[in-house]
């Protein structure tokens, strides 16, 4: 009957506890006391609690490694018109065929860049310089070479002075060594206008009195 | 005498999507020669179309610094150009088309013009 006893004695003294807590303490005590162990208990005045408690983990979570970057493939598109017929039908032409690239430029029907990179690249000046030149005693066949449209195409250092002398006259340019590739040669014929463009085209007093 | 006719228009059906269909011979199209042997003939020449790379570009924007203005004088290769030299330089998928298998042929066509 020993242990029945113990039982009643701890009883009674929870219960009386329990009564002093209920009529003795004040309401923030009280509320201090049940905390430890009623963990979510609101405080006096309040219904609810006033957030959910969250115990912290007993140990840290699993390591999870980030997943990889997400590369994005895009597809290259263009945006410029890569119908290239079509382009090339645009284009002005010579009354004798071929592109007229000057033209083409100066009427804004292409507008080429400067350089590759679009942000760094940087416009060379635009030279507006006629160079006479008149070989001895051929005054029909005086040419008159025009700067700007080719510094609107070239830098200086294109053709100076690996091609041409900075001097005026300075060079024996001759048509047997244009159509051999020197001097106009490296251009003119493989990718700027050729001969069947015509020789006023360069020798202007050729055409006559306009 | 109406079998050949209908063998010959259906040899032309047949044949005629595959003759190599390319851009009109420009003043300016440079055929890039391979240098050395080349024996197996499977994959064409390349062909650098001056006249479309001008409708974008100023001549001094390659010219001195990528290429020279002389035709053979630079040792192009897939190697280099895939690597970013020479046509790599923009030809890789933001500037202008990347050089892969399926855009051999834009540049290696089978038309031998303008050098």
């Amino acid at each position: 009957m020993q242990w029945r006893r113990c039982i009643n004695r701890v009883l009674i003294g929870t219960l009386l506890a329990a009564m002093g807590l209920g009529t003795s303490c004040t309401t923030e005590t009280r509320h201090k006391i049940l905390t430890v162990v009623f963990e979510d208990m609101p405080p006096p005045g309040q219904e609810q609690p006033s957030k959910p408690f969250v115990r912290k983990p007993r140990r840290p979570p699993p390591f999870k490694p980030p997943p990889p970057p997400m590369i994005r493939v895009t597809a290259y598109k263009p945006a410029f018109n890569t119908d290239w017929k079509a382009v090339l039908r645009k284009l002005p032409k010579y009354a004798a065929g071929g592109i007229d690239w000057v033209t083409a430029l100066e009427a804004g029907d292409i507008k080429p860049q400067p350089g590759i990179d679009p942000e760094h690249a940087q416009e060379q000046p635009v030279l507006p310089l006629d160079v006479h030149l008149e070989p001895p005693a051929q005054p029909l066949f005086k040419v008159t070479f025009p700067h700007k449209p080719h510094t609107e195409w070239l830098a200086c250092a294109n053709c100076h002075p690996k091609i041409f002398h900075m001097q005026a006259g300075a060079d024996p340019i001759s048509m047997e060594k244009i159509f051999a590739g020197e001097f106009c040669g490296h251009c003119h014929g493989k990718v700027a206008f050729n001969v069947t463009t015509g020789c006023p085209r360069c020798h202007l007093a050729l055409a006559g009195p306009q | 005498m109406r079998q050949p006719a209908i063998g010959v228009l259906l040899l032309l059906v047949s044949v005629g999507p595959v003759l190599p269909v390319h851009a009109a011979d420009v003043l300016g199209d440079i055929t890039i020669h391979r240098k050395g042997a080349d024996s197996s003939g499977f994959m064409p020449q390349a062909v650098f179309p001056h006249w479309i790379h001008r409708t974008r570009f100023k001549c001094y924007a390659c010219h001195d610094e990528l290429f020279q203005m002389q035709a053979g004088a630079d040792d192009i290769n897939m190697d280099a150009v895939r690597e970013g030299r020479f046509c790599g330089v923009c030809h890789d998928g933001k500037t202008a088309f990347a050089v892969g298998f399926d855009t051999c042929e834009r540049c290696h066509r089978a038309v031998n013009s303008g050098s």
